[in-house]
């Protein structure tokens, strides 16, 4: 066996169905091209939100950060070189969108595939604000969780079942809760709360998949 | 979707660098690194590299185990019931793919044994290159990519 080839996917379209591809494009799932793309959050600020279903790459608006409680990042895009490909399935998180993410494995993994967030692609520190957390929130502010099986409850966090503030190896989150994936497509939902002792930043944590094959 | 290591395209010969914000990690060589399995008669089957390994390809009736990495490390696996090959691996959405370890696991009588063969280093890690982590497993893998050994 050689390593599988891992597809990632974003849902495009406003109908929360699965992925019936095998590792391309289909329907109204693309296909993030990771040699061209970044996955943008944002919106919540002097804007509001931007423009869909898609706005000129290299586009943003600063999320404000709350007097109190949580601001939830409302917007996700991809983006390529030249254009923004709004996600509106992760617009308004927390949300019950099911088929938002998706990873699609060509091959078998001889484990889970845990979604983790790094500083950086050495996958060994997790000291970015948005991965660090503050007083008030003291855990990352990256929350993701698990669809494979079933959509997620409403109002959900990195704390409910099923799900995981992301940082680092110790808080990463198994996609499929299964010892093998073989020929199929994983999915995730995902936003990022900004807690109102927040230091301001602009960080560019890593997304990253790990995974066993023989 | 092309596959390129973009995070290690400085590699030569030896290793990759992976620089980060505070942290550099160094990683071995990805193509040059692979299994020499030894059979009865002086029959030896060397596998291809971290992405095709080549270890489904191989026959039952291991006599002897080992891993070669690209640094020059050569690890012998001591003898079992049965092997299982497996790599660790991340990708990242940037295009990024780092290799962290490569897990032998041994069949005894009543448990696995892993061997994690370490591929990376770092400015803070106590792990280095070729280092080995042994392990106790209870948990039994389910995968046809067990070999037996041979006697």
């Amino acid at each position: 066996m050689s390593a599988p080839t891992l597809t990632f996917l974003y849902n495009y379209g406003t109908s929360d169905t699965a992925y019936s591809g095998t590792g391309g494009a289909d329907g109204d799932w693309k296909v993030i091209d990771i040699n061209t793309c970044k996955k943008i959050y944002t919106g919540g600020g002097i804007l509001g939100t931007l423009p869909i279903p898609t706005c000129a790459a290299g586009t943003r608006d600063a999320t404000i950060r709350p007097i109190t409680g949580v601001n939830n990042v409302p917007q996700i895009y991809i983006e390529d070189a030249t254009t923004m490909y709004h996600v509106p399935l992760a617009s308004g998180n927390p949300n019950t969108n099911r088929h938002v993410f998706a990873v699609y494995v060509d091959g078998t993994c001889t484990s889970d595939i845990y979604l983790e967030y790094w500083d950086d692609d050495t996958c060994s520190s997790t000291n970015l604000p948005v991965l660090s957390g503050t007083s008030a929130y003291p855990h990352s502010m990256v929350n993701a969780i698990r669809t494979t099986a079933s959509a997620p409850p409403s109002g959900w966090t990195g704390a409910s079942s099923n799900a995981e503030y992301l940082a680092g190896f110790a808080h990463r989150l198994p996609l499929k809760d299964a010892s093998s994936v073989s020929n199929e497509a994983v999915y995730f939902n995902i936003y990022i709360s900004i807690p109102y002792d927040s230091p301001l930043f602009h960080n560019q944590p890593v997304e990253t998949f790990r995974y066993l094959y023989s | 979707m092309e596959r390129n290591l973009i995070n290690v395209k400085h590699m030569d010969s030896l290793d990759g660098k992976i620089y980060g914000i505070s942290n550099t990690v160094t990683m071995v060589n990805p193509y040059k690194c692979y299994f020499i399995a030894h059979y009865p008669g002086g029959r030896v089957i060397k596998g291809n590299n971290l992405f095709d390994t080549g270890w489904d390809d191989l026959p039952d009736g291991i006599i002897r185990l080992q891993y070669k990495l690209s640094t020059g490390h050569v690890i012998n696996i001591p003898k079992y019931r049965a092997y299982l090959h497996l790599v660790e691996c991340s990708e990242s959405l940037n295009g990024g793919r780092i290799f962290h370890s490569v897990n032998i696991k041994g069949m005894g009588d009543k448990s696995i044994i892993n061997f994690k063969i370490v591929l990376k280093q770092d400015l803070y890690s106590k792990f280095k290159i070729g280092d080995i982590i042994v392990s106790e497993e209870k948990e039994f893998i389910q995968t046809p990519s067990w070999k037996f050994a041979g006697v």
